[in-house]
């Protein structure tokens, strides 16, 4: 749990890279112009999480799945539908989760992913077995995709707040379009909201269709010899960083990030708390700001802070508590496969 | 195994220095700015190096134990509980490639990757990507000088097409390209 918090440290250290937006005093900028506007996010979600995946094919030199698993997928496809069935529970939990963090601007998918896998992971009765092919974790995961995108609509059409930018690009449409959000979308174009509600259903049982129909396809993709997809995936990682500012310097931030998410994998440091902090480090920075400017250090003791703090609080030792006894399961098992190994 | 893991924690401490070391650069750099500027920035490297220091403190105290109990010749069977920070089938091939690979493959790996780079301002990235993917393959994944030169412009071809003929995208300036 350290591990993480030095992580999360250091991405909010690295959020906070950039122009200070009250005072406009540049911090850690090295007299860098690029870095006026903090680190883009684009290029360090890249080289973090795909720079890792390419320097891993390069050293292996195998196929992403190392293993021809391809010709089952049909009997698969049938499973995955069954067992999506099967746990209604979670997938029901999961998609109010979703929506319920869709809701919150900013937050994002991931932030739903994590919180909805850890819920699954808590209500299983094997949350043992989560990280090691459980089921539940995937549905739950899965599941938070499309719902937090339809949660994100609900303060778009009803406040005009996006809750990210695939909804803040939706917003600048309707403006295009002469459509106002707020109350009028709520009654008078009340119409225009249902259309996009049935739009969205539509779109997903589209993509579903689609999903099908190239599933056998898009899994051969995965059988390809590594060396093959080296060059192909190299050209998409330097691109994807680039274009976030069309600058030489997105594409060192994005060898940066890949040096920062192979090192964390080497010497196993967790790479998501990093990525969160540096996602939700501005917004943290700003609220501060904005509650020491109206309270002082009275906002402390408000009521919500306080009753969010106690959450925290339980959250973390419920979290040490489960990890403990994962340790213990852990110990347990240990020695005993030892001595069948020596058998 | 208690070799390996005495190697673990031993990197563990030096990096959890190291970054104890980055957070009291920034905390010390933030000294010159005006408080509300400096407010968040000095709440977050604080806690960053009291992070790091409890977390190099554990590491120390379970190096030390490590030892001795390597002295008495007890076996630890505790499983570190820092241990598996990604836990998931992907991020364990990942870390278990990482650490064994020898040398030579990372520098023939990072030489690679420095080719490409070094390629990129020179010729832009369609050519340097036929180029790479030709050098690449012929030599690194020894294919066939015709697969590798069919492969190399098929590829730089269909993002040629697609990227820059019908979409217009903006790729890096080269000198010569």
């Amino acid at each position: 749990m350290l591990k993480g918090f030095v992580m999360a440290a250091l991405g909010l250290l690295v959020a906070l890279v950039g122009l200070d937006p009250q005072a406009g005093v540049p911090r850690y900028t090295f007299d860098q112009l690029y870095l006026w506007d903090g680190i883009a996010l684009v290029p360090l979600v890249v080289g973090l999480f795909g720079g890792a995946e390419v320097l891993h094919i390069m050293l292996a030199k195998s196929s992403i799945s190392g293993t021809d698993n391809t010709v089952n997928s049909y009997a698969g496809i049938t499973r995955g539908v069954r067992e999506t069935f099967q746990h209604w529970r979670v997938v029901g939990k999961a998609s109010a989760i979703g929506v319920g963090i869709g809701m919150v601007p900013g937050l994002g998918g991931s932030v739903a992913q994590f919180v909805a896998y850890g819920q699954a992971q808590q209500s299983s009765k094997h949350p043992e077995e989560f990280g090691k092919g459980a089921i539940e974790g995937v549905i739950a995961a899965g599941s938070t995709s499309n719902a937090k995108d339809s949660g994100s609509l609900i303060p778009t059409i009803a406040f005009g707040i996006p809750g990210g930018a695939a909804t803040a690009v939706l917003l600048s449409a309707f403006l295009i379009l002469g459509l106002d959000p707020g109350k009028e979308m709520l009654t008078t174009e009340l119409d225009v909201t249902f259309s996009m509600v049935w739009v969205a259903i539509f779109a997903n049982i589209v993509a579903v269709a689609l999903a099908f129909l190239f599933i056998r396809p898009l899994t051969r993709l995965t059988v390809i010899p590594g060396p093959l997809l080296v060059p192909f995936l190299l050209f998409l990682l330097i691109l994807g960083a680039f274009t976030a500012s069309n600058n030489y310097a997105d594409i060192a931030v994005m060898f940066a990030a890949a040096a920062i998410g192979v090192a964390c994998l080497r010497w196993d440091w967790p790479r998501v708390p990093f990525l969160l902090a540096v996602v939700l480090g501005s917004l943290a920075e700003r609220y501060l700001f904005l509650s020491y400017s109206i309270f002082g250090w009275s906002w402390l003791m408000r009521p919500g802070v306080i009753v969010l703090a106690l959450v925290v609080v339980a959250a973390l030792t419920q979290a040490g508590r489960i990890k403990r006894r994962a340790v213990r399961a852990r110990t347990a098992v240990e020695p005993l496969s030892r001595e069948r190994e020596t058998r | 195994v208690n070799t390996t893991k005495q190697a673990d924690l031993r990197s563990d401490v030096v990096i959890g220095v190291a970054l104890m070391l980055l957070f009291l650069a920034g905390l010390w750099a933030s000294m010159d700015w005006p408080f509300r500027t400096a407010l968040f920035r000095r709440l977050v490297t604080v806690a960053g190096a009291v992070f790091a220091l409890l977390f190099v403190g554990t590491r120390l105290v379970a190096m030390r134990r490590r030892g001795t109990d390597a002295v008495t010749g007890i076996v630890p069977t505790e499983t570190s509980p820092e241990h598996g920070a990604e836990d998931d089938e992907d991020s364990r091939e990942l870390e278990y490639v990482y650490a064994t690979v020898g040398r030579a493959a990372w520098a023939r790996a990072l030489g690679w990757v420095t080719f490409f780079v070094l390629l990129l301002p020179s010729i832009g990235l369609y050519l340097a990507t036929a180029v790479f993917a030709f050098s690449y393959l012929r030599w690194c994944a020894c294919r066939s000088w015709l697969f590798a030169a069919t492969y190399a412009a098929l590829l730089c071809g269909t993002f040629y097409l697609l990227l820059e003929v019908l979409l217009s995208v903006t790729t890096p300036e080269a000198v010569l390209w």
